[in-house]
């Protein structure tokens, strides 16, 4: 199958002279905002205060060959048997990828990941503390629905009519 | 192959799509025929098709299409990109992602096609992706500032702060002309730098930046708070206090500006701080903080006579929230004795000074009211008397909704539902057309199982027009509260499928919440309004630590518990004896067949209910795009095979934003027991232990975990065995459990709640049922049990269906006659 394929790097081509798009008659668009969002560009466009193409340009280059060295891979290499990959995925109803994330950050040592596990408090297997820690301190009556009001779910994409 | 269109078709093809982006799907459909009938295998034509028919709900249909203009024509990225489209609406985040990249390979320079894939990435947080189609968008349109906030914020998201940061000093140091003051764009950009700074812990820098490029941003508010934000951090006394006094000037209602400003200034002696807030209260006499605040660290007679002063002023302008202000100081004994006391102190001074003035009856109910409503509260209850106080407030004024209402609370802490129901129905009447009132009678029909009057009484709210009536549109209000209090009442009267119903509608509500900010990664951007479009992804990815989820997920994973549990036992896996059981698989049979019959027969009312309300409904119902309820009696969820996994959907999330609840990890433990995943149950256990290891659930449960290992361990993977023995310790494997099962009993006796436990124990250690129960129907004489705690051992009674219920609800109702459960 074709999707499967790996796409190529993006856009390699487009540097340098880039046709602005022309997007109704260009290519498909499923938002009802499609209309005003490229209106809008249009207008950002005029509004890009000075700097003509070739500065900006620059500092794109500038901007982004900076980025490009410090890549965080992470290349640590461990040892995962299979086995154990099965094992937590069954064990901690977790996903493959997630399995492998956890072993991978104990050192594939399933023994050693479970007891973290289960310890209270350790931090694996995304149990962390509460952003919200001291909310729960209140008794649970007082946190009761009792002032939600409904919000009409459209009042988001109002704006965009 | 591509079939190349004549001129004319092109242009009709390009009507196509201006008609589907204006909607006008019919037009739309009737043009792609046209060209498809002098090209039959045009590949853009048939994937636009595919597009109009998903739009108006034909998603098969769709698809299908969709799949064929890719074999008429492999290399159109239309093609592709509609058919990333499709699995979009269709939520598969993932193929839409590959279909949408395989579309920008054929197509690299369409920026429609880069900004629905970014949209995606950065909807499924993939930050690396983001970043690289972000880059990417940049290079093709560097003049736009737009594109370079974007990558910045794709950076700041992904945590690569100083990458996020030079992203936005480049832009800036590209510019030729400043921009404009006026720009808030720009205003925010500088704004959203300054807040990358902070978050990288540089604070000096951080301040310097903003008293010179920040201080003229839009944001004056926000300027303001940053400024002593900064100050204050980097111990700058003198611009930190300066700071917070002018904001203080601006809002002298902040509370955390007057803590903050405190702390700056070193305040710790009690006379001091007071003298602070006393200053602001006759600077902006107004102002409710500058007199209120003090009263939380105050002590001793200097709180005595600020309360007292505050009370008067309060109660004299007749505030009816002067409680709710106070109650939180009831924590501590010696003002939750002191406020009352001054309360009546008041009403005797109002007593012998007044009639001069005449008009005292405002400070006086006041005052009955605070009264009332503190002998109705939970740390201060003594019931008989808020009544009391209650009753004479209620006949000072008895147009007065707020005193009505108290007597209904009073009502529900008696635990008289049919009673509370009443009487906030009286309460509503006062004043029929204020929403707060009906909203609450509305919950409190609900909490008396009254659920039809409670949709009726809503619909007095509801917008009229809306098809399928007053639930519809609380549904598509997202009405969370009434969800949950209505899922809860099915549950208590056994309608397992109504009550999972609302449960999942509520699930379903998160999942549209986490939806909705789709629109938001571009619309943000576009509007420059960036920072609070970063507080709104940190929020969006931790939405459901909100209580309005845990509570409807806590009960819908007890609905499920409940019914795996009567699965388990009519099929004779966990039951005690063979009569039993036969008893128990009939009576479920029953119970369900009934409550299929009542599903029906109110389906069939609610039908003919909304076909005599408005005869358009029916057609309304069929507007293209909104599906149909298949199920609206949740028939289907009722009858789901894998209960447990039902129920784990819910508790994952719950587990994973609410690890601090321990009811979660209880209900965690109870899921995760009965599926045998013993290392995920002990967590929860040690989990639940370590927030209160003295809960009594908790007993029970390290109980029958060990008891589980005992049979099960040896049939666990070497590796699991060897982690559960060093890591389980609250009961060690060698206890003898029906020992220490026994010790608990006698050391807590005297508690319901640790006899429900250990009676759970006891069965699950299979001793004599009978024995446990008759622990429970005991527990009744203790002097402590309160009626909720009666109720929680007749739920138990029931579950087990103890012969004992009837006698027990009887000799409940004797000791209670108050209570509607026992009636």
């Amino acid at each position: 199958m074709a999707e499967e394929r790996q796409p190529q790097n993006v856009v390699e081509g487009a540097v340098g002279d880039v046709e602005d798009e022309v997007p109704a008659a260009k290519s498909a668009e499923d938002r009802k905002a499609a209309d005003a969002l490229s209106k809008l560009d249009n207008r950002a466009d005029d509004d890009a205060a000075g700097g003509s193409k070739d500065v900006d340009q620059d500092a794109v280059n500038r901007a982004l060959g900076g980025g490009k060295t410090d890549a965080k891979k992470d290349t640590k290499k461990v040892k995962i048997d299979t086995a154990d990959v099965t094992l937590i995925m069954s064990e901690l109803d977790v996903t493959k990828p997630q399995a492998t994330s956890l072993l991978k950050a104990s050192n594939g040592d399933a023994v050693q990941l479970l007891k973290d596990y289960v310890t209270p408090n350790a931090g694996s297997g995304g149990l962390g503390d509460s952003p919200r820690g001291t909310f729960w301190e209140r008794p649970i009556t007082d946190t009761k629905l009792q002032t939600t009001r409904a919000t009409p779910r459209h009042a988001a994409t109002l704006q965009y009519a | 192959m591509p079939q190349p269109l004549s001129s004319r078709d092109q242009t009709l093809f390009r009507t196509v799509i201006k008609n589907y982006e204006d909607k006008h799907y019919k037009k739309g459909l009737k043009a792609c025929e046209q060209i498809l009938k002098k090209n039959p295998k045009h590949g853009d034509t048939t994937a636009m098709k595919g597009l109009i028919l998903n739009a108006q709900g034909q998603t098969e249909e769709a698809f299908a299409l969709a799949k064929e203009a890719l074999q008429y024509d492999m290399k159109s990225h239309i093609c592709w990109h509609v058919y990333g489209i499709l699995y979009r609406t269709n939520k598969n985040f993932e193929e839409a992602i590959k279909a949408y990249k395989f579309a920008l390979k054929l197509e690299p320079e369409s920026q429609q096609i880069a900004r629905d894939l970014a949209t995606l990435q950065i909807q499924t947080r993939d930050y690396q992706g983001y970043i690289q189609s972000r880059a990417a968008m940049l290079k093709a349109r560097p003049s736009v500032r737009q594109s370079w906030t974007a990558l910045a914020v794709a950076h700041h998201l992904a945590g690569e702060l100083q990458e996020a940061e030079h992203i936005l000093t480049t832009y800036e140091n590209s510019l030729k002309n400043p921009p404009l003051k006026s720009d808030f764009e720009n205003s925010e950009a500088v704004l959203y730098k300054n807040q990358i700074i902070a978050e990288r812990g540089d604070i000096e820098r951080a301040l310097e930046h903003l008293e010179t490029a920040g201080k003229d941003a839009l944001d004056r508010l926000a300027v303001m708070e940053l400024r002593a934000q900064y100050n204050k951090k980097l111990g700058k006394k003198e611009e930190a206090t300066k700071a917070y006094r002018a904001l203080l000037d601006r809002n002298p209602e902040h509370p955390d500006y007057y803590t903050d400003l405190i702390e700056v200034l070193g305040l710790s002696d009690e006379a001091e701080r007071k003298a602070l807030y006393d200053e602001y209260a006759t600077k902006y006499p107004r102002s409710d903080a500058a007199k209120r605040l003090p009263l939380d660290f105050l002590t001793g007679d200097a709180f005595r006579q600020a309360a007292k002063s505050y009370l008067v002023s309060m109660l004299s302008k007749g505030v009816p929230s002067v409680f709710a202000n106070l109650k939180h100081l009831y924590k501590d004994e010696s003002k939750k004795e002191t406020l009352p006391a001054l309360v009546e102190e008041y009403i005797q001074e109002l007593k012998s000074s007044g009639d001069v003035n005449g008009d005292s009856s405002k400070g006086e109910g006041a005052a009955l009211y605070f009264l009332a409503q503190h002998y109705n509260y939970h740390l201060s209850r003594d019931l008989a008397k808020a009544m009391e106080y209650a009753d004479k407030a209620i006949a000072l004024d008895p147009k007065n909704v707020e005193f009505a209402m108290t007597k209904a609370r009073i009502y529900k802490h008696q635990g008289d539902t049919q009673k509370a129901a009443e009487a906030m129905d009286a309460a509503r009447q006062l004043d029929t057309r204020d929403r707060y009132i009906n909203t609450k009678a509305a919950k409190y029909q609900l909490r008396n199982d009254n659920n039809e009057k409670a949709l009726e009484l809503l619909g007095m709210f509801t917008r009229a027009e809306t098809p399928g009536g007053p639930l519809a549109d609380l549904l598509d209000m997202q009405c969370i509260w009434f969800l949950t209090e209505d899922g809860e009442s099915h549950a208590r009267q056994g309608h397992v499928g109504l009550a999972l119903k609302r449960f999942h509608a509520i699930y379903n509500i998160f999942d549209i919440w986490q939806e909705d900010q789709f629109d938001f990664h571009t619309f943000s951007l576009r509007k420059g309004q960036i920072r609070a479009y970063v507080d709104m992804i940190r929020w969006e990815d931790k939405v459901r630590d909100h209580p309005l989820y845990s509570r409807p997920a806590l009960a819908a994973i007890k609905v499920y518990l409940d019914m795996y549990d009567a699965s388990q036992s009519t099929n004779g896996v966990n039951g005690t004896s063979g009569d039993a059981n036969g008893a128990d698989a009939q009576e479920a049979k029953k119970a369900a067949k009934k409550a299929k019959k009542e599903a029906q027969k109110a389906e069939k009312e609610a039908a003919e209910k909304a076909a005599k309300q408005d005869p358009n409904a029916a057609k309304k119902e069929e507007v293209p795009g909104k599906k149909k309820d298949e199920d609206p009696n949740g028939l289907k969820l009722a009858a789901t095979e894998d209960p447990l996994g039902e129920a784990t959907k819910f508790l994952v999330p719950l587990l994973q934003f609410s690890p601090k609840l321990i009811d979660a990890q209880i209900a965690g433990f109870e899921v995760y027991l009965r599926r045998k995943k013993y290392v995920l149950a002990l967590k929860c256990l040690n989990e639940a232990l370590a927030l209160d290891e003295n809960h009594p659930a908790l007993h029970a449960q390290a109980i029958q975990l060990r008891h589980a290992l005992n049979s099960d361990m040896k049939d666990l993977d070497p590796k699991v065995q060897e982690a559960l023995k060093e890591t389980f310790t609250a009961v060690p494997a060698s206890a003898d459990l029906k020992q220490l099962n026994a010790e608990f009993l006698k050391k807590h006796g005297n508690s319901a709640q640790h006899r429900i436990a250990a009676a759970r124990a006891a069965v699950t250690l299979g001793e004599d049922r009978s024995k446990a129960e008759k622990d429970l129907v005991d527990a009744l004489n203790i002097k402590d049990t309160t009626f909720e705690d009666a109720a929680a051992l007749l739920e138990q009674l029931k579950k087990w269906k103890s012969g004992e219920v009837a006698s027990f609800k009887q000799a409940a109702h004797e000791k209670w006659p108050e209570v509607t459960v026992f009636a």
